[in-house]
């Protein structure tokens, strides 16, 4: 169901984006960058690797978004980008890709992606740990109301419509303790987020 | 936009110090509200709009989505903050960072490409096949045939076989010349006489090979094997005529007189029996590529023939078009060693000294002819 709302959101980016709005584009990248970089981590285990192809990814998908024409959802569309893009860059570099892609599905859930998480170096691996307990830590300290309101939004899906429904309260309600959520939430991260940027720049 | 209006109008001084945070609150409510699809087409617009210059708002964005994956428990790996304007910018500047040569259609192209190259295989592959048919029809006369007659181990059992009834037991007084490997070269004849002799198993191995093959390629057409019976009435006699003419080593000098009617008819004369005609009848056999004969391919189409074996001579393969060609005697030299040395194991210098009387009778050859 949040992948309803998503959907409809990605498509109206992608009609942006085949009307040549490069703004549009870019939300489409900050949203999927690090979902198809940890799908890539699947198939490629250097980082530095892992991050070219993610950007060859977008590269492809950015050409080819005329072609797009919303009849799969847009982050399956990229999905097959990075998958075939990743094989690719194995086959170039002489290495054999895996006979078995990796499902949509096996990429979306991260206990099955265990392959992803053996690819880490210690220190991504700590650093993704921290970033899970951080979120989980913010979402545990938020008052009720708001808990309930992105739990419901984020994780079961709802609409907002569904949401107030559920939680007995105006649109407007919801849509202001989401918001709140969300702030609480990226105060705890956004430290985290912007020094777990700055090494990989440097190491650049 | 209110720094503008300060500059211009004092009445907005008092707006100034609030309207950051309240402003971007007010948008990062609005792009919560984009983020779950809930903002109306107009004001998503604008939202879009003021994300294009706003990069903390689009900072903000990104890490909602980071902060949803992980509540939702999908697989994120943080890249760098600044990917998306390397993106951005790599997509600016048109086939910079492409890493494969052709961007673009990578989710549609694999299949046609999978295709394409399966494709490619299959065809080599009936290529391979119609090649593989095409070579049992005309086999290479020289190349495999005669590589089986000369290496000592394959054409040992056909030295064998002929061997003791033809060279030894008949050609009686040149089989002791042939265990004698120090003994220097007496003259012309008993060299002539140990090389003849030493041939004549040698013919039967080489031309046992054009009968196996014939008797390997029994579908031919009636002229073919037409052509393989005659070249078979040859390699019948050819022991016969190394024998007769071993007492008689100068008949190679007198070869080029006889091999000009040998030419008109080789088969005929071949039947004749007559010991000088048939002697040069035999040194174009050693000669000659003999496992050529039943073959029904012009010389010019098959590969690995020499150039100097007449290349338009059409003549079903047979010898005479080898008695003209001036250049050849080097090829006897390559066939009758090896076999030599098979036949003769005690005695390898023999052949080395086969080789040296060959030489001069086969030079007087096509001297004389002209």
């Amino acid at each position: 169901m949040a992948e309803i709302d998503s959907t409809q959101l990605d498509q109206d980016l992608v009609r942006r984006v085949q009307d040549g709005d490069m703004a549009a584009f870019d939300l489409l990248v900050r949203k999927y960058q690090h979902r198809v970089a940890a799908l890539v981590g699947r198939y490629v285990q250097d980082w530095s690797e892992c991050q070219d192809i993610a950007q060859e990814t977008f590269i492809r998908a950015y050409r080819a978004i005329g072609n797009f024409r919303g009849d799969a959802q847009f982050y399956t569309w990229l999905h097959r980008i990075a998958v075939n893009t990743a094989k690719n860059h194995l086959v170039a570099s002489n290495r054999r890709p895996p006979t078995d892609d990796v499902e949509l599905e096996d990429a979306e859930h991260f206990d099955s992606a265990l392959g992803l998480r053996d690819n880490d170096t210690p220190e991504r691996e700590l650093m993704r740990q921290q970033m899970e307990q951080t979120v989980l830590r913010a979402v545990q300290a938020l008052p009720e109301e708001l808990r309930t309101a992105i739990t419901l939004r984020e994780v079961e899906g709802l609409s907002y419509e569904e949401i107030a429904t559920r939680m007995d309260c105006p649109i407007g309600t919801v849509r202001s303790r989401i918001f709140r959520a969300r702030e609480a939430i990226d105060q705890e991260l956004k430290p985290l987020m912007d020094t777990g940027a700055a090494p990989e720049r440097a190491a650049r | 936009m209110s720094r503008n209006m300060t500059d211009h109008d004092d009445i907005d001084i008092d707006f100034e110090p609030a309207p950051p945070d309240k402003l971007y609150a007010h948008n990062c409510r609005q792009l919560s509200a984009m983020l779950d699809g809930e903002l109306s087409p107009d004001q998503a617009r604008f939202m879009l709009r003021r994300l294009q210059h706003d990069g903390e708002l689009a900072a903000c964005w990104e890490r909602w989505q980071v902060c949803g994956d992980i509540l939702r428990g999908r697989g994120h790996a943080l890249l760098p903050a600044d990917f998306s304007k390397r993106v951005a910018a790599a997509i600016a500047a048109p086939e910079a960072a492409t890493v494969a040569p052709a961007p673009g259609h990578a989710a549609a192209r694999p299949r046609p490409h999978r295709l394409l190259r399966w494709g490619g295989g299959a065809l080599a592959a009936s290529v391979a096949l119609v090649a593989l048919f095409m070579a049992r029809q005309m086999p290479d006369p020289q190349a495999p045939e005669l590589a089986e007659a000369a290496s000592p181990a394959r054409s040992a059992p056909a030295v064998v076989r002929a061997a003791p009834p033809v060279a030894l037991a008949e050609a009686g007084d040149a089989a002791p010349a042939l265990p004698v490997p120090g003994e220097p070269a007496q003259g012309g004849a008993p060299d002539a006489a140990a090389l003849l002799a030493a041939a004549a198993p040698v013919a039967v191995a080489v031309a046992e090979v054009p009968r196996r093959a014939a008797a390997r390629n029994s579908t031919r057409s009636q002229s073919q094997r037409a052509a393989a019976r005659r070249s078979q009435a040859a390699v019948d006699a050819a022991p016969l005529r190394a024998v007769a003419a071993a007492p008689q080593p100068p008949a190679v000098v007198a070869m080029p007189q006889a091999s000009i009617p040998a030419v008109a008819d080789p088969g005929v004369s071949a039947l004749a029996g007559l010991p000088a005609a048939t002697m040069a009848e035999g040194e174009a056999l050693f000669g000659a590529p003999p496992s050529a004969s039943p073959r029904p391919w012009p010389r010019a189409v098959l590969p690995g023939f020499p150039a100097g074996g007449q290349p338009f001579a059409a003549g079903y393969g047979l010898q005479q078009a080898e008695a003209f060609a001036p250049f050849q005697p080097r090829m006897d030299v390559g066939i009758a060693a090896p076999a030599a040395t098979a036949i003769d194991v005690p005695a390898p210098p023999l052949a080395g000294e086969g080789v040296d009387a060959s030489a001069p009778g086969r030079e007087a050859g096509p001297g004389s002819i002209e």
